[in-house]
């Protein structure tokens, strides 16, 4: 090999150890900075995904590999404004692909098919369980009712995500977002009070 | 029929989400502001949207994340970074080695381009020194240093001359050894280097192939400067043998010091109706040349 070969690959490895510490350290604070917002926002997401009609077990599958790609997309130097929204649309983009998957799997749509589960307040007593699941029942219901697009701005919006993300993600004006979802917060409001 | 002056619902959902403008914003404030049905609807819309979203929440209450969606998690990032840091050392590498080679690339370019103009330079230096093309304002010093009769002053400011006629074989001669056999005669004027009005005659050592217009130094120019020499001579102003060594040496020098200026006067880059050219003579008996010749030492010319 020529010497100046020898000499720039030797320096090459000089720099690399040099600058690795620092690589590492920040990978490790991008992770820290990762994990934190799991821990804050991996519920709602949960959520969200579930409403999208997805079985618990996928929508964990979706959201962990949402907070993999937020991993990546911060690494990459992205930028760190309104995480949870981008996490939110990142999801919505999973989900779907998650979605039309399964479909293929069981030849029919999912979301028709899986219940949404319910969740009693354990500290209420036997009475006031049976009424608060009676409420979530007709809540699930009536998210369940509502037209695809409308329960995507709902639930985008109480998510976190802008009026101009939602917009974009699902390919509508601002004006038809704000209408879907003043919609469709009066039907679930409505349905809860009959 | 009138347009509704009151905003719409998702007008009013917006601005309380802040998603509107500043200015749409402001505008639609202010009209809440002076109407009371509007601050009413954005009343109820405001108790909605929030009760909507507390049943939202309230959806699923199995949703918050085990120790296990967290060591997963965990799992998953620590993969991620090392092979992240991995990839990263691949990149700085290949960043290295790329701009290793680039750099070593631009190297042997920048060598093989020294080269070849080191080439052209020597080929054009030894071009000059024994086939100089036709561009060139002055003759080479070696192929013609100039050569003058022995006639006086007065003889040829009485007219005396010596012959004009060039023959072909020297012509030929000349133009060989300049390296312009082929180039057209109309490019170039084969000239005397100390002109025949200032004694010089038309032997090879006093010929070259002049350029017409391929230089900014051109054979008209060099005329103008030959007719004022012999003018000066036979005025008393210039001793001759001084003009035939002005003319000999560096006739672009005498140019600018005569006439005092850098560049040509443009008069002098066209050609003029007095015709002082030599004769060219297709193969014929070499002519007698009146006088004696004597070779021009002192031109320096390099």
């Amino acid at each position: 090999m020529h010497p100046a070969t020898i000499s720039s690959a030797a320096d090459l490895e000089r720099q690399i150890d040099r600058e690795l510490p620092e690589t590492r350290a920040a990978t490790a604070a991008v992770q820290a900075e990762v994990l934190q917002l799991f821990d804050a926002s991996a519920p709602g997401l949960r959520r969200y995904v579930g409403a999208c009609g997805l079985p618990r077990d996928a929508a964990e599958d979706v959201v962990q590999e949402a907070f993999l790609a937020l991993f990546h997309h911060r690494l990459r130097g992205g930028s760190a404004q309104n995480l949870k929204g981008w996490l939110v649309l990142v999801c919505y983009r999973l989900a779907l692909k998650q979605r039309t998957r399964l479909a293929r799997q069981h030849a029919r749509e999912v979301h028709l098919e899986t219940p949404l589960r319910e969740a009693a307040d354990p500290a209420l007593d036997a009475e006031s369980a049976i009424l608060s699941r009676q409420r979530h029942q007709r809540v699930h219901a009536v998210l369940r009712a509502l037209p695809e697009r409308d329960r995507q701005c709902l639930s985008m919006r109480a998510e976190g995500v802008t009026y101009r993300g939602i917009a974009a993600a699902l390919g509508m004006s601002l004006g038809a977002v704000a209408k879907a979802i003043a919609r469709a917060a009066v039907r679930v409001t409505n349905a809860v009070r009959e | 029929m009138l347009k509704n002056p009151h905003p719409g619902d998702h007008l009013l959902l917006m601005a309380l989400d802040l998603q509107l403008s500043n200015r749409r914003h402001a505008r639609v404030a202010a009209h809440v502001a002076g109407c009371t049905a509007c601050q009413a609807r954005v009343e109820h819309l405001r108790s909605t949207v929030l009760e909507s979203d507390r049943l939202y929440r309230l959806v699923d209450g199995s949703n918050s994340s085990t120790p296990a969606d967290r060591m997963r998690l965990e799992r998953a990032l620590h993969q991620a970074g090392d092979a992240w840091d991995r990839s990263w050392r691949a990149r700085v590498r290949y960043r290295g080695i790329a701009t290793t080679t680039i750099n070593r690339a631009l190297t042997a370019s920048a060598a093989v381009v020294a080269l070849v103009w080191l080439a052209g330079m020597s080929l054009s230096l030894r071009r000059s020194a024994s086939e100089p093309g036709p561009r060139q304002a002055l003759p080479v010093a070696a192929l013609t240093p100039g050569a003058v009769s022995t006639l006086t002053a007065t003889e040829l400011c009485a007219g005396t001359r010596t012959s004009r006629t060039v023959t072909d074989q020297v012509r030929r001669d000349v133009l060989a050894r300049y390296g312009m056999e082929h180039t057209p005669s109309d490019r170039y004027e084969l000239d005397a280097l100390v002109t025949l009005e200032l004694g010089g005659t038309v032997e090879p050592a006093n010929l070259w192939p002049q350029p017409y217009a391929s230089t900014l130094w051109n054979a008209h120019v060099k005329d103008a400067l030959e007719r004022l020499l012999a003018q000066e001579v036979c005025e008393g102003r210039v001793q001759l043998s001084q003009a035939q060594r002005e003319i000999a040496t560096d006739w672009v020098a005498a140019y600018k010091r005569r006439f005092h200026t850098e560049t040509p006067i443009p008069d002098h880059t066209r050609s003029t109706e007095i015709d002082d050219d030599l004769e060219l003579e297709s193969p014929a008996p070499d002519r007698t040349i009146a006088g004696v010749t004597r070779p021009l030492l002192y031109h320096s010319t390099s």
